[in-house]
């Protein structure tokens, strides 16, 4: 049998501040975007004070006592520097590491044999501890979807798991299901989890005992391979490249509420710009863009709007001139005049892998050459720094930017950062 | 308090790029080494002379003199290996009651203590209440000899 695993680092930034400051051991953290000042990362200590994800941290205090929870802004090189080292050491012993965000990777497992799996696996987790300094739990099971179930128990339960859980036993994977709330389950989003539970259905185990057909008319043929998944039937690894990412998004929120068009705009492009950057270093293509913005909701005293659209490509594809030509074209459809905003993003959809694209009946561009012009910009910005050689709309040096007292300058020397201490 | 003067920052090393640099492979007794002697023109990658495990490896750069009897002086940068584990008389770079410092691990009868190499600073012994931790074993000094 086909054993997936999931590697998932626990609370990854504040983790991560930890390794450089052992003080905070032991103390409520929470990590806070760098724009917005929203929660991004909790301690344990944090969560059990009842701080929520995304709380913006002036309303820390309307949870617990503010002078109680260590607050640090976001550093994301280091956090990026650290993952690297965890998805490293992970590669050396396991096949087939495909890293799903920054703290979290899917592996295949090298053994048939159950006990030499979770042997290796506990091994694992004590090297990235030491090496790194980082904590992770692992889960693995049949499929992906189990895989990652089975990393929330290792999670849950550090002490008598070892930070590795395994779910492999049809009866081990009943008793688990049923105590999943099915909002916990990977690929149910809040906005499904709300529909299911209407319908009566609030844990894993009763969304296995839909019919399939059922779930498959009302929600979508991705729902039902979740409900597959679940009952042990590996399914997403039929297609990974599909599967490994269903989309790319790039979004930021800006320093100050913005009302230009322009400005918004040049945002939107170099949005644009990154993820069709990110397309070609993983081979891939998107079939659709979409562009939302959205006001400060902070901002009461200002008129809130929030939209998005989405456009189909004649042909998926990863071409910068593609991808921003479109985002253009769906920002026209967004953006409203007389509305401040606080927060743009572009998201690419329908991922499929860059071999063998289905050419579009009317499609006459020459796609041979656009991949080789990207491949001359991208090489060019590899070596010189990411804003060397742009298209032609794009202003990097734009209000939209993140405060400056953030913002960390790529550097080539030793000192890509320090910590304090 | 061990010593005060002492403090790290530390950082993660770039080796996106080969550091190559050739090798003179004579032994250096006294006298300049005649290129002749040995096997001249083996290159050699600084990144791989100096880093076994990237994935574990950090950087260092020591602000103090506790250590300068051990070859580490004011300024150096220190390599920091923490795949290694800690052994009697390594020398590492520790974490206890909030400060960073680089000492000498030593293990007597009594237990343990982090030992300074120079005479003015005193030996810290590590009571079993400390908040303390080895965080990586000191794997190599860099030192410029010329400033």
């Amino acid at each position: 049998m086909k054993l997936y695993g999931l590697i998932d680092c626990n609370n990854f930034f504040v983790s991560c501040e930890r390794v450089f400051n052992p003080m905070l051991n032991g103390r409520s953290v929470v990590v806070l975007s760098n724009n917005d000042g929203c929660v991004i990362a909790r301690s344990n200590e944090a969560k059990a004070m009842g701080i929520p994800m995304g709380c913006p941290a002036f309303q820390i205090k309307t949870h617990c006592d503010p002078r109680q929870v260590v607050q640090l802004s976001a550093r994301h090189i280091m956090y990026h520097d650290l993952s690297q080292r965890v998805m490293s050491i992970i590669g050396a012993e396991v096949e087939n590491v495909d890293q799903y965000s920054v703290d979290e990777a899917f592996f295949t497992l090298p053994y048939e044999d159950i006990e030499r799996n979770h042997v290796l696996l506990a091994s694992l987790v004590a090297k990235i501890k030491q090496y790194v300094g980082i904590p992770v739990s692992i889960g693995f099971a049949p499929t992906r979807t189990l895989a990652k179930i089975a990393s929330h128990v290792a999670k849950k339960h550090p002490r008598i798991t070892d930070g590795v859980y395994w779910l492999v036993r049809p009866e081990a994977i009943d008793i688990i299901l049923q105590r999943t709330p099915i909002g916990d389950v990977w690929g149910i989003g809040r906005r499904l989890s709300a529909s299911l539970t209407e319908r009566g259905i609030n844990t894993a185990a009763q969304f296995t005992q839909m019919p399939s057909a059922l779930v498959r008319r009302l929600y979508s043929v991705a729902v039902e391979r979740t409900q597959r998944e679940l009952k042990g039937e590996d399914c997403v690894s039929i297609n990974p490249v599909t599967v490994a990412h269903n989309s790319i998004m790039n979004s930021r929120t800006f320093a100050h509420v913005i009302t230009k068009r322009n400005e918004v705009r040049d945002a939107v492009v170099v949005f644009a710009k990154m993820c069709a950057k990110r397309l070609r270093d993983e081979h891939v293509v998107a079939g659709s863009v979409t562009v939302y913005i959205r006001g400060d909701h902070h901002r009461e005293d200002l008129p809130y709007y929030a939209n998005s659209f989405q456009i189909k490509l004649p042909t998926p594809s990863s071409s910068t001139m593609t991808i921003v030509q479109h985002a253009l074209q769906a920002f026209g459809n967004v953006f409203r005049e007389g509305f401040s905003y606080r927060k743009a993003g572009v998201l690419l959809s329908d991922i499929t892998s860059s071999h063998g694209i289905q050419l579009g009946l009317f499609d006459t561009k020459d796609y041979a050459r656009q991949q080789r012009l990207m491949e001359a910009i991208d090489n060019i910005n590899g070596h010189y720094g990411s804003h060397v050689v742009t298209l032609a709309p794009d202003d990097s040096k734009g209000e939209w930017r993140p405060e400056k007292s953030h913002f960390q300058e790529s550097s080539r020397t030793l000192r890509i950062y320090t910590a304090m201490l | 308090m061990s010593d005060e003067n002492l403090r790290l920052e530390i950082s993660r090393i770039d080796d996106s790029e080969s550091l190559s640099t050739t090798l003179f492979e004579s032994k250096i007794q006294a006298g300049f080494p005649s290129p002749a002697q040995g096997a001249y023109g083996d290159a050699i990658d600084l990144n791989r002379e100096l880093i076994s495990n990237p994935a574990a490896t950090f950087c260092a750069r020591v602000i103090g003199n506790s250590m300068i009897d051990a070859g580490i002086n004011d300024g150096d940068l220190l390599i920091i290996d923490k795949s290694l584990t800690p052994h009697n008389g390594d020398i590492a770079v520790c974490f206890i009651d909030g400060d960073f410092t680089v000492k000498r691990i030593t293990i007597k009868a009594d237990g343990l203590y982090l030992t300074p190499a120079n005479k003015q600073f005193p030996e810290l012994y590590v009571s079993p209440e400390s908040n303390f931790t080895v965080w990586g074993v000191v794997s190599h000094i860099i030192h410029h000899i010329t400033r």
